[in-house]
């Protein structure tokens, strides 16, 4: 019996590495890269998981440790938020009516095997692994007393850890149980319902404190029950145990009175007249049977929730800076919602039709020609939800005090929230199809779309939607719009209806790696920002550093993709642009310092002055800006971008690529003055398109980089 | 008079397996010729290779002139393919997936679906046009896969194992209607491991193991070939050739 478990626990443990490592290397690199990169890429991308979720829930810890003046802190309602939006989760796990059917735990061979409760479960619990990280991360942002130790940070992850499997054992077994009482349209509404169950959650834990105040009494009794700092965690986790086997037996009985399959659709539809079912049409009508109209309605219930909450939120005396907070709360959340949603509808729409295979390759059509109905399809499904987010706004500012001052704020984010999401989903059907792999026989049963591409995507589109100024949305807008271009290029060129699967690997071209790296580059610097800010470092040591560690990753990454390109060049032919190099470095620091003292000028407005640096410290600053970063991001942007857009290029239009790749180096300091790095981006570009050669364009980088450092104290009076 | 389909020496290799090799044949209007050979023998393949959905390693194949390869998509607008294990859109219905097969083929749907009927009845089809793909049975994808495949009345027909999985009088059925269009001037390559079929629907059968082909000719001929008596089976014929 116990051999029996541990056997096929660890055949289920195979199963589940397997197809995480293969998840990982479609979602990160395609076929093309080799297995054995496999689990790097899976650790870059649980590490950026990590740091998205640390960033997240430092903020709602936030919410939760501030004592409040009405009593003990709001606690309580953000752990039953968690509880419930995990509950949820399980119950997804089973929720076939929504269309969603998941691998690896779907796939029939499972079903038939006699495998027990307990291996299939623990698929279910670390088939994304992403989930019980996300949980235990939350668990110490909420507990700032226990991190100190180790014993303490051990003894809260395992609590965490612990309400993670209680939480899906006890959604699994509700889904296992609806399956088996119930049929048909019944099972799909509650299906929509385990959707809502992990809103409810989400919403109440980013609104704890509303909840707290608004709609229950304080509770301090319960509070002071579940207060992690109170030492209640052992009985909690005593409980979670406890609620653990109780759903593992509610699924072993509900296995044994009968566990139906997929075979859940309605027998048939009235019989209609024939339409004509063109390839767009097909999608809009496939998608609408998968479940999208009731994502759509639970996408609108959840922007009602946000509105109701928001309004609550401002209720209380309107402050200009929270309501500005919030209008950023609102655009990115819908932003981010928008895109998980796009890119899991695409993903769903590219697994259909790998399963339909067998019928759709011997028709004259090619997997490309239903890219426009899917990017159709998946809008019709977004779009809704963006419309909700503008009476959402609309609802959180009915103040006309505060709506004046921020009105424009409102207009410019609002649309560059919804332009982004809709230019993104063109670019979500696209990744779709070059990681889901249509034209691939054999991946039809893999998972959907996800990690370095769709971060890729996700990058950008966040900071479209949380840009500090019009231009930064504008210029990340920009920026969706290459990838979504870019992605689409690929997906055109290479995915056809194949059988052969060598036949197929040229699918992702060498610009569209390359974008890959640049994502790891963003997430790289985002990340070491966050974990460098737990130390006690001036701010402008804290971003050399960084600089220096994703540049390390960025030469790493490089090295790694360009290798088809053939060895990088260094040294020019002719000495004279070891000259030209430098000239063209100081041209583009005069403009850039010329920029500045305009836009200074301008706007009025002063650079506050940076705080005094040691020497030591001085020197790695400098090194990092005038050494470090120029030679990381030449041998990117001119010995990668550059030379792979070149390459794919007709011979007529090659002479652009300096010009693309310039724009890319401009959007990747989105951050910084945007139009002095274009103008820095596309000397270097002429520089490398002219002489093949890295040293002058470094040496561009390094004196345009050095002359802003030294010559800005002189002009602009900062330090 | 001109042959409809024209392969000549085709090969195929997956890695270091070569799963076809050195394919030469002719397909002629009216001619139901069938694909014979143990698992593995390469049947699939050569349909495959056919459709361009495999990109031949070595020679070249033509459909009504058309290379296989270069031209795949004017071939897949001419043939009529049915697959040994369909599949298809689950939440469409059967009469669905028939209009979208029409689109896409560039036909009208009412004239499509019209001139279906009669294969409907043959088949059985009625009771199950307005049901979801995703409820059909085994047999019943097969016959959908066929309507699906003879909706724009091609002159070139692929089958791979068109009566896998039917009921022995639909399957009846099934062969009548392939000697129909075959006398009315269609070129009809079936691939097939039930001998039976292929004895009594079959003008010239290729018989193919491991990639290559070992018989070729009539029924009888190929029994002469294996020096088994004419009134031997073909099944007798075959063992006697693949020993």
């Amino acid at each position: 019996m116990l051999g029996d478990l541990v056997r096929q626990t660890r055949a289920a443990s195979l199963l589940l590495i397997r197809y995480l490592a293969r998840r990982a290397v479609r979602g990160g690199a395609g076929p093309t890269y080799a297995k054995s990169r496999a689990p790097w890429f899976l650790l870059l991308s649980l590490v950026w998981t990590l740091y998205v979720g640390n960033l997240l829930w430092s903020r709602f810890a936030d919410a939760a440790l501030k004592p409040l003046a009405e009593g003990p802190p709001a606690m309580a309602w953000q752990l039953i938020g968690v509880v419930l939006a995990m509950v949820g989760f399980g119950f997804v796990e089973l929720a076939p009516e929504l269309g969603r059917i998941r691998p690896p735990l779907r796939i029939t061979l499972l079903d038939e095997l006699p495998f027990s409760v307990a291996a299939r479960l623990m698929l279910v619990w670390f088939r994304n692994p992403f989930m019980p990280a996300l949980t235990i991360v939350g668990a110490l942002a909420w507990s700032p007393a226990a991190r100190v130790s180790f014993g303490g940070v051990m003894a809260v992850s395992g609590f965490a850890l612990a309400i993670y499997l209680a939480a899906t054992t006890l959604g699994y077994a509700l889904g296992s149980w609806i399956r088996v009482l119930f049929s048909g349209r019944g099972r799909r509404a509650i299906s929509i319902a385990s959707l809502v169950l992990v809103l409810v959650g989400v919403q109440l834990l980013v609104f704890s404190e509303r909840f707290h105040h608004l709609i229950m009494p304080p509770a301090p009794a319960l509070d002071a029950a579940l207060d992690i700092r109170a030492g209640a965690l052992g009985a909690i986790a005593l409980v979670a145990i406890g609620v653990w086997l109780v759903g593992m037996l509610a699924i072993a009985w509900a296995e044994r009175v009968g566990y139906d399959r997929l075979d859940a659709l309605p027998a048939g539809v009235k019989r209609g007249r024939s339409v004509a079912l063109d390839a767009r049409a097909i999608e809009r009508l496939l998608t609408r049977r998968e479940g999208g109209l009731g994502l759509a309605i639970v996408g609108w219930l959840f922007f009602v929730m946000v509105a109701v909450g928001a309004g609550f939120a401002i209720v209380k005396p309107p402050e200009p800076d929270v309501t500005q907070k919030l209008v950023l709360g609102i655009c990115v959340a819908v932003a981010y919602l928008g895109a998980v949603i796009a890119l899991s509808r695409a993903g769903q729409a590219v697994r259909r039709d790998a399963g339909a295979r067998a019928f759709l390759a011997p028709l004259p059509i090619a997997p490309y020609q239903t890219l426009d109905g899917k990017v159709q399809a998946v809008r019709g499904v977004v779009l809704p939800l963006m419309l909700c987010a503008v009476p959402g706004i609309a609802l959180a500012l009915d103040q006309a005090s505060v709506l004046g001052p921020i009105a424009l704020e409102v207009a410019w984010r609002s649309l560059a929230t919804v332009l982004v999401v809709w230019v993104g989903a063109d670019a979500a059907v696209s990744i779709a199809f070059l990681t889901g792999g249509v034209g691939l026989p054999g991946v039809k049963s893999m998972g959907a779309p996800t990690s370095f591409a769709v971060q890729l995507l996700l990058l950008p589109l966040l900071a479209a939607s949380a840009a500090p100024d019009p231009v930064v949305a504008l210029a990340s807008v920009a920026a969706v719009f290459a990838i979504a271009l870019e992605a689409r290029r690929a997906a055109h060129l290479a995915v056809r209806w194949l059988d052969d699967a060598a036949d197929d690997l040229t699918r992702e071209t060498t610009v569209w790696r390359a974008l890959l790296a640049l994502a790891a580059f963003y997430a790289a610097q985002a990340l070491g920002g966050e974990l460098l800010g737990l130390g006690d470092l001036p701010d402008a040591v804290r971003g050399a550093l960084v600089v220096m560690a994703a540049g390390v990753i960025l030469v790493i990454l490089t090295l790694q993709g360009r290798r088809a390109l053939g060895p990088l060049r260094w040294w020019p032919s002719s000495p004279i642009a070891l000259l030209v190099g430098p000239l063209a470095g100081a041209v583009s620091a005069l403009a850039a310092l010329g920029f500045a003292f305009l836009v200074r000028h301008v706007t009025n407005t002063s650079t506050p002055a940076a705080p005094a640096l040691t020497p030591l410290e001085s020197i790695v600053a400098v090194f990092a800006v005038t050494i470090a970063a120029p030679i990381a991001e030449e041998i990117f942007f001119r010995g990668w971008l550059q030379s792979a857009i070149a390459n794919d290029l007709s011979a007529k239009r090659k002479k652009w690529a300096f010009a693309i790749a310039g724009l890319a180096f401009a959007l990747a300091h989105v951050g910084s003055w945007i139009v002095p790095q274009l103008v820095m981006g596309l000397l270097a570009g002429l520089l490398y398109a002219r002489w093949k050669a890295l040293v002058p364009t470094v040496l561009a980088h390094t004196t345009h980089n050095a002359l802003v450092l030294a010559l800005s104290g002189v002009f602009l009076g900062s330090q | 008079m001109e042959p409809l389909v024209r392969a000549e020496g085709l090969k195929k290799s997956f890695g270091a397996v070569d799963a076809v090799r050195e394919l030469s044949f002719q397909l002629a209007p009216g001619e139901v010729v069938g694909l014979l050979g143990p698992n593995g023998a390469g049947k699939t393949t050569t349909l495959k290779l056919l459709l361009g959905l495999l990109r031949p390693t070595e020679g070249s194949a033509t459909v009504l002139g058309l290379d296989c390869t270069r031209q795949a998509r004017q071939v897949k607008a001419r043939l009529g393919y049915c697959p040994d294990e369909p599949a298809f859109h689950g939440f469409l219905t059967g009469r669905e997936t028939l209009a979208f097969v029409a689109s896409v083929r560039g036909l009208a749907i009412g004239g499509a679906m019209a001139g279906l009927e009669p294969l409907i009845a043959t088949l059985d089809f009625g009771p199950q046009l307005d049901v979801f793909t995703a409820n059909y049975s085994h047999g019943t994808k097969k016959k959908l896969a066929l309507l699906a495949a003879l909706i724009h009345d091609p002159r070139v027909l692929l089958l791979d194992e068109p009566t896998n999985g039917l009921d022995p009088p639909t399957a009846h059925r099934v062969r009548e209607l392939l000697a129909d269009k075959a006398r009315a001037g269609a070129a009809i390559m079936v691939s097939t491991h039930l001998l039976d079929m292929a004895d009594r629907l079959c003008d010239r059968v290729l018989v193919l193991d491991k990639g290559v082909i070992i018989a070729e000719g009539s029924p009888a001929s190929v029994r002469s070939r294996a020096g088994v008596p004419p009134e031997a089976s073909l099944e007798d014929a075959f063992l006697a050739l693949v020993a």
